[in-house]
C-alpha cells in the first residue's frame, strides 16, 4: 500500500495519459445520462410543479388547481396562510406539526434503543448463526409493510389475541381500545415499521470496527462497559446518525400508519393533512404548500446526512 | 493473538470458558435480545399469514384450518375473485417492470460516477441521494400532480406507477453497484488496460462480470421492496385495474378486513422470499465465480 | 351511498330475503305515493329547505336555465329547478343504433353498490355483442369526481353520483346527454316524481339510482337510551355518546348538517358563516367528548361492536345484515331517522346514474343503465345486495316492512313518501360557500 498506489487509485481513468483511446471527456459521464434525465424529469420537475400548484390559481368550474409556471405570477399568499396556521396555537396545522415531531422523535429514540443492541448482537456475537440471523433480520424488509400493520390490527382488535389474553389473565375487564386513537400505539406502530431501517446502518457501522480495537482496550484493562462507551460507541456516531435519519425521515411522510392504527382527530400527522387535502380540490394548494414547508424543515437533516455520508465514504475509500 | 488461535481451535470450548471467566462475554443477554427482536418482528407477520387459512371470516379469532380464502370460496377466494387475482398480477408486473427500468439505469449511473471525478459527478450523486432520502409521500404527491397537469398525456395508471417505482428504485441500484465497484478498486481494470484493452473493453470484459453479484443483488432487493410498495402506487393509481396487493390490504384493513386479503399478502410474502433467496443464491454463485473483489481479497491476507 | 360486501352471497340461488320478498309481494300496486310526490317535487311549492341561500338572481347561464346564482353554473334548488342545456358539440347519440361489438364497458361506482350478479346477468344478456364489464371503485364522492376528471375518456357510466356535484360535472363537460329511446324503463318503472326532478328537468343527463335518509344507527344492547323516543334524537350524540365507540360520517355536508338539524336549522345549504361556525363548534364538542371517528364503515363496525353509535345512511343499515349469521334479524342493531319525530328535521337524498361523455360504447352504456332501471333488477340490487332503496313504482315501502323483509325495529330505513317530502336535501353549493363548509370540516379534523 505505497503512496503511489494511493495516488494511482485516485487518478481517474478517463484522464489517463493514453492518447490513442479516442474517448472524449464526456464518454463515461454519458452513462449517467439516462439516470440524470430520469431524475430531472421525475424528481426535479415535479418539485417545480408543487411550487406552481401551491402558488397557482383555481379552475373556475371544478375549483381544482391550475398551475402557474411563471414565478412572477405566483401568489404566495398560501404560504403565509400555511405558516401562520402552523405557528399560531389555534392554527389548523399547529397541533399536527408538534405532534408529528414528538411522535417521530419518540419513535427514533425507541428505534435506536431497540435497534442498537440487536445490531450489536448481529455484528459481534451471532457467531456461526450470523448468516441465519442476518437473513431473519432482513426478512421484514421484504415483508409488506401493509401486511405487518394488518397483523397488528388483527392482534389489537377488541376480539384479538392480545385483548383476549389480557382479559383471560384478569388484567382488564373489558377489551382495551388499542386502536382508538392511542398515541403510544401509533408510536409503537411507527417503531415496528421502521426499526429495520435503523438496524441496517448500525450493523454496517458496528461491523466495521476491527476486533483489534476491542481487544486492545481489553488488554489495557478496560471493563466491557468502559470499552463500549470509549471505543465502540464513538466509532458508531456516524452510523447512529445515519440510522436516525434513514429511519426517521420517512416517518414524516407517514399517514397510513395513523389511518390504520389510530384513526382519530387527536392523532393526525402532517402526512394526513397533506393526503386529505388532495381530496378537496380547493385545498390541493394547501397540501402543496404543506409539502414545501415540510421540505424546508427537512432539508437541513437531509443535506447534513448527504454531506456526512459522502465524507465518510471518501474517508473509507482513501 | 493467543485468543485468536484459541478461537480457531475450538469455538465451543472457548465459549464455555468465556462464560465462566471472560468478563467480555455477555452472550446470553445479547442472545436473548437477538432472539426476542427476531420473534417480535416476525411473529405478527406469521400470525397474519396463519389467519389467511382461517375457516371463518375473522382475522382475529381462529376457527380452524381451511383453504377457503385461497381456493374453495366460490366468490371471495383468491382463485375466484378476479379483483384479488388481478392485484397479485399487478404487483408482480410493477415489480418486474421496476427492476427492468431501474437496474440498467442505476448500473450506468454507478459506472459513470465511479469513473467521472468532477464537480458535476458530485452534483449528480447528490441529486440521486436526495431523491433517495426524500420521504416517499412527497415524491408520490409531486408525481401525482405532475401526471395530472403538465404530463396529462401520460396521466395516472400503470405506466406512471412504474415510473414512480423506478424513481424509488434507481438509488438502490446505484448504491449497491457503487459499493461493489469501490471494493473492486481500479487495479483490475488498469491491469487489463496495461495488457492492451481499451477502457471500454476493460469495463465490459473485466468489471461488468465482476459486478454481476451486485447486479443480481440489486435486482432482487428492488423486486422485493417494489412488490410491497404502497404510497407511490396508491397515489398514481387510476382505475380498479391498477390496484396492487399492498393497496388491497390497505383498503380492506380500513373497511372490512377479510382473510382473503391476508391470503394475497401471504402469496406476496412467498414470492418475495423466493426472489430474495434466488437472488442470494445467484449472488453467492457469482461471488464464487468472480471473486469477492480484489480489495476484499487483499484485505483478507494476513498482514 | 356506500353499502357493504355481502357475506357469501350466492348469485345462483335465492337468498333468504329474496324468497321472502317474492313470497310476500305479489302484485302490489303503488297507491298515492306517485301523486303526492309529483305534487311536491313539481317545483310549485316552496321548498322546505329554502331556496334563499344565495342572492336572489337566477342562475341561468350557458350551461342551463333556472337554479340560483353564485357559481359558474346554475345551482339547483327545490323551488328553482334547473334545465340543463344540451350543447352543440355534445348531442345525445342517435336512436336505433346497434350496440357496439366487443366493447369493454367501464363503470365507476361506490364500493359494493352494484350487485356483481346483475353485472354478470347483463353480460350474458348481451353476450352476442361480446361485452365485458369492468368496474372501478371510488371511496367517496370527491374521489369519484377526481377519478372521472383525471381520465374522462376511460369510463362509460358512473353510478351513485350525488346531486350536489352534478353542476360541476355537466359544466365541466364530463357528461353526455341521454337518449331516452334507449331507456324505456325510466318512464315505465321509476317514481313519477323523479322522472323530471328539480335538479335535472326532463332527466336530460341523469336517471335516479338510490334513495336514502340519514339517521342514527346504534347497538341497542350497549346503548340504553331510547333514541327514537327523545324529543330531539340528535341529542344522543351530545348527551349520551359512548367514548371511543362513536362515529360520524366523514364528509362536511353530513357532519355539519347533523349539528344544524339538531339546532333546528333546516337550510343545510346555507352560506351563513355564523351558522356554519356554530355547527363546527357543536361537532368539535362531540369529538372532544367521545374521541369520535369519521368514517362510513358502520355496516361492519356496528355489527362487530367496534362502534356503538354511528351517524348513518339508511342503506348501510340494510347492508349490515350481511355481516351477521344467516337467520339473524339483527335484534341488537337499531336505526332511527330523526325526521320521523315531529318538529325535528332530517336529511333525505337520492343519487343518480350518469353517462360519461368520453364513453367509447354509448349504446351499450345506455342499455346498461336501462338494465339497472328494470324493476326486478333494481329490487334485486336493493333487497339482496346494496341495501339502498330503489325508487321503483313496484317497490312499496309499507309492504317491505309489513312483510318482514325489513324488520320492524329498522322500519325507518325505508324511505316513505312522507319522508321524501318532509326531508331536507344536500344541494350544490357555490364554490365560496363550499369553501366555508370544507374549512369548517378541516378545522374539526385539526382539533381546533
Amino acid at each position: 500500500m505505497s503512496s503511489s498506489d494511493v495516488a494511482a487509485r485516485q487518478r481517474p481513468i478517463a484522464a489517463a495519459p493514453k492518447a490513442d483511446t479516442g474517448y472524449p471527456r464526456w464518454f463515461w459521464p454519458s452513462f449517467a445520462t439516462p439516470g440524470m434525465l430520469y431524475l430531472l424529469i421525475l424528481f426535479v420537475l415535479p418539485f417545480y410543479v408543487i411550487l406552481s400548484v401551491a402558488f397557482g390559481k383555481l379552475d373556475p368550474i371544478f375549483q381544482t388547481p391550475v398551475l402557474v409556471w411563471n414565478p412572477l405570477n405566483w401568489d404566495t399568499g398560501i404560504l403565509s396562510f400555511t405558516v401562520s396556521n402552523i405557528t399560531h396555537t389555534d392554527g389548523i396545522y399547529h397541533a399536527a406539526f408538534i405532534r408529528t415531531f414528538v411522535y417521530v422523535a419518540l419513535s427514533m429514540l425507541l428505534c435506536l434503543l431497540i435497534g442498537y443492541p440487536f445490531a450489536y448482537f448481529l455484528s459481534r456475537h451471532a457467531g456461526r448463526t450470523k448468516g441465519l440471523f442476518l437473513a431473519l433480520f432482513f426478512a421484514p424488509f421484504w415483508f409488506s409493510y401493509m401486511l405487518r400493520m394488518l397483523a397488528w390490527i388483527g392482534l389489537l382488535q377488541d376480539q384479538g389475541y392480545i385483548n383476549r389474553a389480557l382479559q383471560d389473565v384478569g388484567l382488564i375487564g373489558a377489551p382495551y381500545p388499542f386502536l382508538s386513537g392511542k398515541s403510544w400505539v401509533l408510536v409503537l406502530g411507527l417503531v415496528y415499521g421502521y426499526v429495520p431501517y435503523m438496524v441496517l446502518p448500525l450493523y454496517a457501522g458496528l461491523d466495521r470496527i476491527p476486533n483489534a480495537h476491542l481487544e486492545a482496550a481489553r488488554d489495557l484493562g478496560a471493563s466491557p462497559a468502559r470499552t463500549f462507551f470509549r471505543v465502540t460507541l464513538p466509532q458508531t456516531w456516524q452510523a447512529i446518525l445515519a440510522g436516525l435519519i434513514i429511519a426517521g425521515l420517512p416517518m414524516f411522510g407517514d399517514y397510513f400508519t395513523q389511518q390504520l392504527l389510530a384513526n382519530t382527530v387527536g392523532t393526525k400527522m402532517i402526512g394526513n393533512f397533506i393526503i386529505d387535502s388532495l381530496d378537496v380540490p380547493i385545498f390541493v394548494n394547501r397540501g402543496a404548500s404543506l409539502i414545501l414547508v415540510l421540505m424546508a424543515l427537512l432539508v437541513v437533516p437531509i443535506v447534513y446526512y448527504l454531506w456526512s455520508t459522502g465524507r465518510a465514504a471518501r474517508e473509507r475509500a482513501a | 493473538m493467543s485468543a485468536d488461535q484459541a478461537s480457531v481451535r475450538g469455538p465451543s470450548r472457548r465459549r464455555v470458558r468465556d462464560l465462566l471467566t471472560n468478563p467480555w462475554a455477555k452472550p446470553r443477554f445479547l442472545w436473548v435480545l437477538g432472539i426476542a427482536y427476531v420473534v417480535w418482528t416476525l411473529v405478527p407477520v406469521m400470525t397474519a399469514a396463519l389467519f389467511s387459512f382461517n375457516s371463518t371470516r375473522s382475522i382475529s379469532i381462529w376457527s380452524g384450518f381451511s383453504l377457503r380464502w385461497y381456493i374453495t370460496d366460490p366468490n371471495e377466494s383468491v382463485l375466484h375473485d378476479p379483483d384479488l387475482r388481478h392485484a397479485v398480477l399487478q404487483s408482480l408486473k410493477l415489480a418486474t417492470g421496476a427492476v427492468i427500468v431501474s437496474v440498467p439505469i442505476g448500473l450506468g449511473f454507478a459506472l459513470a460516477l465511479d469513473k467521472w471525478r468532477s464537480r458535476a459527478s458530485g452534483t449528480a450523486n447528490f441529486l440521486m441521494m436526495f431523491s433517495f432520502i426524500t420521504p416517499e409521500l412527497i415524491l408520490a404527491v409531486s408525481l401525482f400532480l405532475l401526471f395530472l397537469n403538465p404530463f396529462k398525456f401520460i396521466g395516472l395508471g400503470t405506466p406512471s406507477q412504474l415510473l414512480g417505482l423506478g424513481l424509488l428504485a434507481i438509488p438502490y441500484a446505484v448504491i449497491i453497484v457503487r459499493s461493489r465497484l469501490l471494493s473492486l478498486g481500479v487495479d483490475l481494470e488498469e491491469a487489463a488496460m496495461d495488457l492492451g484493452a481499451s477502457p471500454l473493453q476493460a469495463t465490459r470484459r473485466v468489471t461488468l462480470p465482476l459486478l454481476s453479484p451486485a447486479i443480481f443483488a440489486s435486482a432482487g432487493i428492488i423486486f422485493a421492496f417494489t412488490l410491497d410498495d404502497f404510497v407511490m402506487v396508491q397515489q398514481l393509481a387510476r382505475t380498479g385495474s391498477d390496484q396492487t396487493v399492498a393497496m388491497a390490504i390497505y383498503g380492506a384493513a380500513r373497511t372490512a378486513p377479510s382473510p382473503a386479503v391476508n391470503a394475497i399478502g401471504t402469496l406476496m410474502l412467498i414470492a418475495s422470499t423466493l426472489v430474495i433467496s434466488l437472488a442470494y443464491l445467484v449472488y453467492r454463485r457469482s461471488i464464487r465465480r468472480h471473486g469477492a473483489g480484489f480489495r476484499a481479497r487483499r484485505d483478507a491476507l494476513p498482514v | 351511498m356506500h353499502p357493504v360486501h355481502p357475506k357469501a352471497f350466492d348469485p345462483r340461488g335465492l337468498s333468504r330475503r329474496e324468497f321472502l320478498r317474492r313470497a310476500g309481494m305479489a302484485g302490489v300496486a303503488m297507491p298515492t305515493l306517485a301523486a303526492v310526490l309529483a305534487a311536491c317535487s313539481g317545483g310549485a311549492q316552496v321548498s322546505p329547505g329554502g331556496g334563499g341561500t344565495s342572492p336572489g338572481a337566477t342562475g341561468s347561464n350557458e350551461f342551463g336555465t333556472g337554479g340560483v346564482g353564485g357559481a359558474p353554473y346554475p345551482l339547483a334548488r327545490l323551488d328553482a329547478p334547473v334545465t340543463w342545456n344540451i350543447m352543440d358539440d355534445n348531442q345525445p347519440i342517435e336512436s336505433g343504433l346497434e350496440p357496439e361489438q366487443g366493447a369493454t364497458l367501464k363503470y365507476l361506482n361506490w364500493p359494493y353498490y352494484l350487485s356483481p350478479a346483475l353485472v354478470r346477468a347483463f353480460e350474458e344478456k348481451y353476450a352476442k355483442y361480446d361485452v365485458t364489464v369492468e368496474k372501478t371503485i371510488f371511496a367517496d364522492m370527491p374521489d369519484g369526481v377526481n377519478t372521472l376528471r383525471a381520465s374522462p375518456d376511460d369510463f362509460d357510466v358512473m353510478f351513485g353520483v350525488q346531486i350536489f356535484v352534478l353542476g360541476q360535472l355537466i359544466a365541466g363537460g364530463l357528461l353526455a346527454p341521454l337518449n331516452h329511446d334507449y331507456l324505456p324503463n325510466l318512464s315505465a318503472n321509476v317514481w313519477p316524481a323523479l322522472q323530471s326532478p328539480f335538479y335535472d328537468v326532463e332527466s336530460r343527463y341523469t336517471v335516479p339510482f338510490a334513495i336514502w335518509n340519514t339517521g342514527i344507527m346504534w347497538r341497542n344492547d350497549q346503548i340504553t337510551t331510547d333514541i327514537a323516543g327523545l324529543a330531539n334524537p340528535y341529542d344522543v350524540f351530545w348527551d349520551d355518546a359512548p367514548k371511543n365507540k362513536t362515529a360520524l360520517l366523514n364528509n362536511a355536508r353530513d357532519a355539519l348538517g347533523m349539528a344544524m338539524f339538531r339546532a333546528g336549522v333546516t337550510d343545510v345549504n346555507t352560506d351563513d358563516p355564523a351558522v356554519i361556525d356554530q355547527a363546527k363548534s357543536d361537532i368539535a364538542e362531540v369529538v372532544a367528548a367521545t374521541n369520535a371517528r369519521f368514517d362510513h364503515n358502520d355496516y361492519v363496525d356496528v355489527p362487530e361492536g367496534k362502534t356503538w353509535l354511528h351517524q348513518s345512511w339508511s342503506g348501510n343499515v340494510g347492508s349490515a345484515f350481511y355481516f351477521l349469521p344467516e337467520g339473524d334479524t339483527a335484534p341488537n342493531i337499531s336505526y332511527y331517522w330523526p325526521g320521523s319525530t315531529d318538529g325535528v328535521p332530517g336529511n333525505v337524498d337520492n343519487d343518480t346514474i350518469v353517462l360519461v361523455k368520453g364513453s367509447k360504447a354509448p349504446v351499450l352504456a345506455h342499455l346498461f343503465i336501462d338494465f339497472m332501471l328494470d324493476a326486478a333488477n333494481a329490487e334485486t340490487n336493493y333487497t339482496t345486495y346494496s341495501g339502498y332503496q330503489a325508487p321503483m313504482n313496484s317497490i312499496n315501502p309499507d309492504e317491505l316492512v309489513g312483510n318482514k323483509v325489513v324488520p320492524e325495529h329498522l322500519a325507518t330505513t325505508v324511505v316513505t313518501e312522507d319522508q321524501f317530502t318532509s326531508g331536507y336535501r344536500n344541494l350544490e353549493l357555490a364554490p365560496d360557500v363550499l369553501a366555508l363548509w370544507e374549512s369548517a370540516y378541516q378545522e374539526i379534523q385539526a382539533g381546533v
